[in-house]
């Protein structure tokens, strides 16, 4: 591994891991303060939790059934799931990923990067490294959020994070899943935006399955197709276990997404911009 | 040992053959020349050399390694300046030329400043603010800073200015005095007749001619003008090699093939008032090649 890429590949961006961090951190500030302040009308919550449409909305978010299971713990998870965390997490993800390989080859960096003395696969651990760096502590930042919460709010509470922290894992292990698609798509073409554009197009896909199979029974066979299915919060959460099973199917996606990802890299022809 | 020697080397994309079976030796301690229109293959042929690029067929050898299986350790002795500069414009020049300098092993440091100040750069500023010809001078201490064996530069006087130019030829002549290796990319024929020990020549992805530029200055015409005395005539038989391309007034303008001393004896028998004899003119050369092939193309 090149330490000269990987501090590089961080500090270019440091500003977005920061930003994006703190947004989190808020993000999951906001949701116990929400939730503090809903739980002190809980009967008004169940009312609203049991519309058809709701419940389903929230099974697809939380993977199981919420309503007649409603603790501060349960409701918490809903700051383990919340589509904002995802967008804040893959962004960061998605664009650090990009830039370390399309976006030097559009930026025409790469020809610099490029003949260092150093081979393609030091570059792409070096980067991949920064990235997984990135994924991690993004990951543990939603479970730093909801402590923060209750230091600061402690009738958000009582959170059993001996319950929470599963989700800590496996929400890294998705983020690092998006990560490895990213750093294959960014292998494989040589512009950031087509790059983006590739690992969204994968994640829409994903999220489209997850959905659509919560409301057409006809589709749930396809269900194991979308990352979403290997990340249920709330499950977890009750069963207060860690997930093997997921997270060996996040990072073992990971793992050949990033393989194919230095194979494809390691081979390609760096174009002229 | 050849700094650099190209084995049939071939580069195809899908259908566009960018390089053609280039067999391509440059010697050690040399200045060298690489000449071509736009779309010759010049860049396709830099760009194999560093392992940018993955042959399609042949192989290169750089300092005595093959340019895509050794890259890594090559590259360690290897220069380059790519043909369109481009950096990370959120650094600083100084920033810059410290990530690439970290990447190698952090032993340019003295180098660098030199280069710095021999090339007038300011590097405390960002290169989103440098102006193109700034970006090049931070290109050239990027190539030249570590000390490599070989120097690879495609089109490295873009966008200097002249002081900047002579600035970097002397510094490309003191590379080779110390037995290190210039390969540059040109379209600008007089700097490479200026600076170069040896050329070659591309043309549609074929290498056409590679000869040293001394022997392809005997095979260059010179321009000639001949003034008679008034009134007098020159003797009817010109020697071969002068063509006469205009005639008026007792004048002859024309070109010269061949070495000066026949034409110098002709005209001492000739009644002539002045002569101008042009340097030998390798544009003109190069040019001929150029048509030459495109004739062969059509």
């Amino acid at each position: 591994m090149s330490r000269a890429i990987f501090c590089k590949t961080l500090r270019d961006s440091w500003l977005l891991i920061g930003a994006l961090i703190l947004a989190v951190l808020v993000l999951e500030l906001g949701i116990l303060r929400m939730l503090l302040e809903t739980g002190e009308n809980l009967e008004h919550l169940r009312t609203w939790l049991e519309l058809p449409l709701v419940r389903d909305l929230l099974q697809i978010v939380l993977g199981a059934d919420l309503v007649g299971d409603l603790t501060p713990t349960t409701m918490a998870t809903f700051g383990l799931a919340h589509p904002l965390l995802y967008a804040f997490a893959w962004i960061l993800l998605i664009a650090m990923s990009s830039a370390a390989i399309a976006g030097e080859i559009d930026w025409g960096t790469a020809d610099w990067l490029l003949t260092l003395p150093v081979s393609r696969a030091t570059v792409y651990f070096s980067t991949s490294a920064a990235c997984l760096l990135a994924a991690v502590v993004i990951g543990c930042a939603p479970l730093v959020g909801l402590w923060l919460g209750v230091q600061l709010w402690p009738r958000a509470g009582p959170l059993d994070f001996g319950r929470l922290w599963p989700l800590t894992p496996n929400f890294v292990a998705l983020n690092v899943c998006v990560a490895g698609l990213a750093l294959l798509a960014s292998s494989l073409v040589a512009r950031r935006g087509k790059a983006v554009g590739l690992v969204l197009a994968c994640l829409l896909v994903s999220d489209l399955v997850n959905i659509l199979t919560q409301f057409w029974a006809v589709l749930r066979p396809i269900k194991f197709l979308g990352f979403l299915h290997y990340y249920r919060p709330l499950p977890v959460v009750r069963s207060g276990e860690l997930p093997w099973a997921n997270i060996a199917i996040l990072l073992g996606v990971a793992a050949i997404a990033w393989l194919a990802g230095l194979r494809c890299f390691c081979r390609r022809d760096i174009p002229a911009m | 040992m050849d700094a650099v020697a190209t084995y049939g080397l071939t580069k195809h994309y899908g259908a566009h053959v960018a390089l053609c079976g280039l067999d391509l030796r440059v010697p050690t301690g040399r200045l060298f020349g690489f000449l071509g229109p736009n779309g010759a293959g010049k860049t396709t042929a830099l760009r194999l050399l560093l392992g940018l690029l993955r042959p399609t067929g042949g192989r290169a050898e750089v300092l005595g390694r093959d340019a895509w299986r050794d890259g890594p350790t090559l590259r360690a002795e290897v220069g380059y300046l790519p043909g369109d500069v481009r950096f990370y414009h959120w650094l600083t020049g100084r920033q810059t030329l410290a990530f690439f300098d970290a990447a190698r092993g952090g032993r340019a440091a003295g180098e660098l400043n030199r280069l710095a100040e021999r090339l007038a750069l300011d590097l405390d500023r960002k290169v989103r603010d440098y102006s193109r010809g700034m970006k090049q001078k931070l290109g050239l201490i990027a190539a030249l800073m570590h000390r490599p064996r070989l120097l690879i530069l495609d089109e490295p006087t873009t966008s200097l200015d002249p002081l900047m130019r002579e600035a970097l030829y002397a510094e490309l002549r003191a590379i080779v005095a110390e037995d290190r290796t210039v390969l540059f990319s040109s379209h600008t024929l007089a700097e490479v007749e200026s600076l170069c020990d040896e050329v070659a020549i591309l043309r549609g992805g074929r290498l056409i001619e590679q000869e040293r530029v001394s022997v392809l200055r005997e095979r260059a015409v010179r321009r000639v003008e001949i003034r008679f005395q008034p009134g007098a005539r020159p003797a009817p038989s010109r020697p071969a090699g002068f063509e006469v391309l205009g005639e008026a007034d007792a004048q002859w303008r024309g070109t010269w093939t061949g070495p000066a001393d026949r034409l110098l004896a002709w005209l001492a028998s000739c009644p002539v008032q002045d002569v101008t004899i042009a340097p030998p003119d390798l544009e003109d050369l190069f040019l001929a090649y150029y048509a030459e092939q495109e004739g062969r193309d059509l």
